[in-house]
């Protein structure tokens, strides 16, 4: 790693940015360290575990021509040779130890090095045969093993999973702060009623569960993280920040019924006036502040936990938010039962970022 | 008992019990030491005072030793049936459940032939089971901690380096435009 790369960064940024791109320097540098440490921490893996197996394997076939030479006459290669036929577990028996310690120590050393070459195979599979791992899964997909979906696609996705590195750089240029237009995802709905609103959220919320416990882990894009960070400020402060930003901008306001949503389209997402107050209050008179770019651990970027289960739980938090508003207003709606999930939210996981 | 220690004037040496006294020996000063290490380092107060075992070192220690018990007490059955000594009966042991097979030594009588059935089913399966679980201590779990402690080093370094322009501490999800 060099760090060098990290300073370098900073100097070529302006301090007083708007917040977007403030957030999106964040966010493509949480992305970087994550894809670099994951890549540093498995190469790290195989290299100690290959040098411990070769060490084994070396320094086991020395200490066994040690022992033989007496008795058998072994050259080193001799030792070696031994010491590899039982390390594949080929185990042919041509040559095997004869003296009190070649046998003692053979037990000894074959119980260290069986867990070991174990190991090390499993780290290769993360690094060096990740590549014949697909090149294999994807000739199967296309032979014997047909799936679903077509080859264009398969070889897409394949390409883009070989290699993270371009991946991620991928996604910063798809990502730019000025091109928000054009991505479907965040064509921003303005709910006209509460109801409409918990209608999306519980849509987002279905969209995301099939996000959970998929290998590879999903991790959402910067447009993504935006379009939740809208859906998490609640009905009020949505609605609000929403024709507010449009009468600003002096656009009409093109409202049309859909499927119970009225239904407003923005081009253009980049704000372009200067930095903006985040800190809203809410209806219940708590400050809400939208800090997701942090780099500390409550940052669900660089935190220990998985993203889509990070977003699913702040979804059903502020829908039980809405639901609260809803029962308040309605006299004969009885009051919802809080099973601890937002306190499970903000104080066992520290996520105590908005409440 | 080999062809070409047979064939070597007699001469005394040191028998497979000796070596395995070495092996024991190396094992336990290694292992005294870095209890010697933790018990000055708690006293010291580098570390905790209290060890907590995770479900999963528990499984892998239990494993390991069970899989141990199942070679040295199959070696002492067998040793009994074909009349070899224990010590070569444990090498034996090993070569046969970790799958190797060389067959310089092999059961000849019926009775232990027959019970090599169910000892290598039990004895190979309880392997997989021990590897199983030292494969998901070393690198399910090992490997989390790593990628999490690594994550932590690079964004300390990012901070410290950047604190001053605040870039990457005050920026905010932009929530106004939409």
């Amino acid at each position: 790693m060099k760090i060098a790369d990290l300073y370098s960064f900073d100097e070529t940024v302006n301090v007083s940015l708007d917040d977007r791109h403030q957030f999106y320097l964040t966010f493509a540098k949480a992305r970087e360290i994550q894809s670099r440490a994951l890549t540093q921490s498995r190469w790290t893996a195989l290299i100690t575990s290959l040098v411990a197996w070769l060490l084994l394997l070396f320094g086991g076939a020395a200490i066994f021509q040690a022992c033989e030479r007496e008795y058998q006459n072994w050259t080193y290669f001799n030792g070696l040779y031994m010491a590899f036929i039982s390390l594949t577990t080929i185990g042919y028996g041509d040559l095997t130890p004869t003296s009190n310690s070649g046998r003692s120590f053979f037990v000894f050393w074959s119980l260290l090095a069986v867990p070991t070459i174990t190991i090390l195979i499993s780290n290769a599979e993360d690094t060096l045969l990740r590549v014949f791992q697909e090149v294999t899964l994807f000739l199967g997909s296309i032979t014997i093993l047909p799936e679903t979906t077509t080859l264009g696609k398969k070889l897409k996705s394949m390409l883009l999973k070989l290699d993270y590195a371009s991946n991620s750089q991928k996604q910063k240029q798809e990502a730019s702060p000025e091109s928000g237009n054009g991505n479907e995802r965040l064509r921003m709905m303005v709910p006209a009623t509460r109801s409409a609103y918990c209608a999306m959220l519980v849509d987002e919320m279905l969209h995301v569960s099939h996000h959970l416990n998929t290998q590879p882990l999903r991790f959402y894009t910067f447009d993504e993280w935006v379009w939740f960070a809208k859906l998490f400020q609640g009905y009020e402060n949505l609605t609000e920040t929403c024709h507010r930003t449009m009468e600003e901008r002096g656009e009409s306001s093109k409202q049309g019924e859909l499927n119970g949503f009225s239904t407003s389209m923005n081009s253009t997402v980049c704000s372009s006036h200067g930095p903006a107050t985040l800190t809203t209050t809410t209806n219940r008179g708590e400050q809400r502040q939208l800090k997701l770019g942090h780099f500390t651990t409550t940052s669900p970027l660089m935190g220990p936990k998985e993203e889509a289960d990070w977003i699913l739980r702040k979804l059903a938090a502020t829908l039980q938010g809405e639901l609260e508003v809803m029962t308040g207003q309605d006299e004969h709606l009885i009051t919802i039962p809080r099973r601890g999930l937002l306190s499970y939210v903000s104080h066992r996981e520290g996520h105590d970022i908005w409440y | 008992m080999s062809h070409h220690a047979a064939q070597l004037e007699l001469e005394y040496t040191w028998s497979q019990s000796y070596y395995y006294c070495i092996y024991a020996a190396i094992i336990y000063f290694v292992l005294a030491s870095f209890m010697l290490v933790n018990l000055l380092g708690s006293y010291y107060g580098y570390y905790q005072q209290d060890i907590t075992l995770s479900h999963t070192l528990r499984k892998m220690m239990t494993n390991t030793i069970l899989y141990l018990i199942t070679i040295f007490l199959g070696a002492l059955v067998f040793s009994h049936i074909e009349d070899w000594q224990y010590l070569d009966s444990v090498y034996w042991a090993d070569v046969t459940l970790l799958t190797i097979g060389f067959g310089d030594i092999c059961p000849n009588t019926t009775l232990g032939r027959a019970l090599l059935f169910p000892y290598t089913i039990f004895g190979i399966v309880w392997l997989g089971l021990t590897l199983t679980s030292i494969r998901e201590l070393v690198l399910d779990r090992g490997k989390v901690v790593m990628k999490e402690k690594r994550i932590r080093k690079m964004r300390d370094e990012l901070l410290k380096g950047q604190d001053k322009h605040g870039t990457y501490r005050s920026s905010r999800i932009p929530v106004e435009d939409c």
